[in-house]
């Protein structure tokens, strides 16, 4: 099965060879970004846990801070096991991805970069990964997430976000997915009703983004 | 650019452990004399043949090149190992310098730098000053990036056992030489980092 009706079986291979077509090379402001590093204790080592797949750009800007670098590439994961389950998590099986794939040690990371991936994972899925997420989070952790404002249903860009400095993004657009559902400000709080607190900063892109802390 | 003429993939000699498949494989390298002359320079090289199925403890002071499959260790400390694009490795790794083009699933610890080639599949946790990854490389695992005096902090954190787990395909942005060379040269300050980096965008 196709995990995407846009393209073919993993949309980040859709992109050309070199990465695909970048959009805003300068990069742009991200105050979620800047919002992220404030709360970034680097008077310790500091364990990361990035859930948008490798990216040299971020392991090299990470790496100058004492920490280790944790990778998972969420939405390949949860399209590659989506095709194993029929295009739906039952109940069991969206334990079992999250189990599979987020099953840390509790209180282990310091901070979560989750991009997008969330936003597109199943409704099945989604409240799972976030609890999860804030299990494994230490206490004060930040977790950074974005959110497209575009409606439901919608085709948005498929993006990969390559960090340039402690308040810059460069957001690279790699593909093309529909949008699942839109999170606004009230849907986010209830989504992240778990945590600590919820900020959200509305960015001319489109793009809600969110520091959350356990 | 920094490694080259280190990387066994790139100059096998006198191979240690040969298959007539690592000789095909052999073959379609580029010759001596294509090579430029700061690579000729004879260094022993071994080779798990393509055809080779190995299983236990790997160990030595030469380079290995592994088209085959190995489970087991595999210990090359101030040596280089390159999983080639057949290669299927399951072992606790430890090497000067570590290139992945095939697969590779267990820690490794790298002394000098570990590379995941596009074609490269890793899983596990890597431990290494450097890191440099090509744009499709497939990864599943923590880095741990060792600073010139640092020790390795902690343990990774547990995982439960994952049967079955699937890959994970992380496009990554294109490594050009001079990132390349950047990436061998420096480790970018947290707000600044290093020019060759926004050149390689």
């Amino acid at each position: 099965m196709n995990r995407s009706p846009l393209g073919p079986a993993n949309p980040h291979l859709s992109s050309s060879p070199t990465g695909a077509s970048a959009s805003g090379d300068d990069g742009r402001t991200s105050s979620g970004l800047r919002h992220f590093f404030q709360s970034f204790p680097e008077d310790r080592h500091l364990e990361v846990l990035d859930l948008g797949g490798l990216n040299q750009t971020n392991v090299n800007f990470l790496s100058a801070f004492d920490c280790r670098i944790h990778t998972l590439d969420l939405l390949a994961a949860f399209d590659q096991v989506r095709e194993t389950v029929n295009g739906c998590f039952e109940p069991d099986e969206a334990r079992a991805f999250i189990e599979e794939f987020l099953g840390f040690s509790p209180a282990h990371f310091d901070a979560v970069l989750a991009w997008d991936s969330l936003e597109h994972l199943d409704a099945a899925v989604i409240d799972l990964a976030v609890s999860r997420l804030g299990q494994v989070l230490k206490p004060g952790g930040s977790l950074l997430a974005f959110f497209h404002s575009q409606a439901g249903g919608e085709v948005i860009p498929l993006q990969r976000y390559e960090i340039s400095d402690r308040e810059t993004l460069v957001i690279r657009t790699i593909g093309s997915r529909r949008l699942l559902r839109t999170f606004n400000n009230r849907s986010l709080e209830r989504l992240f009703g778990g945590f600590e607190s919820v900020k959200f900063f509305l960015s001319r892109d489109s793009l809600r983004e969110v520091i959350v802390v356990r | 650019m920094w490694g080259r003429k280190d990387d066994p993939a790139s100059q096998p000699s006198s191979p240690a452990v040969n298959s007539a498949a690592g000789q095909a494989q052999e073959s379609q390298r580029p010759t001596p004399a294509a090579r430029p002359a700061a690579d000729r320079a004879p260094r022993a090289t071994a080779q798990v043949g393509k055809s080779i199925r190995f299983k236990g403890e790997i160990s030595g002071s030469e380079d290995l090149y592994v088209d085959g499959e190995v489970e087991g260790n595999i210990e090359l400390r101030d040596n280089a190992l390159v999983v080639g694009p057949n290669g299927n490795v399951r072992a606790q790794t430890k090497a000067r310098a570590i290139t992945v083009q095939g697969r590779l699933e267990g820690n490794v610890q790298a002394g000098e730098r570990i590379e995941i080639r596009k074609t490269g599949s890793l899983e596990g946790d890597l431990v290494t000053p450097r890191i440099v990854i090509e744009d499709g490389a497939v990864f599943r695992g923590s880095i741990d990036i060792l600073k010139p005096g640092a020790t390795q902090q902690g343990a990774p954190p547990s995982r439960k056992p994952a049967p079955g787990r699937v890959p994970i395909v992380t496009p990554t942005p294109p490594i050009p030489p001079a990132a390349e060379a950047a990436a061998a040269s420096s480790v970018p300050a947290p707000d600044r980092p290093p020019q060759q980096q926004r050149k390689s965008r």
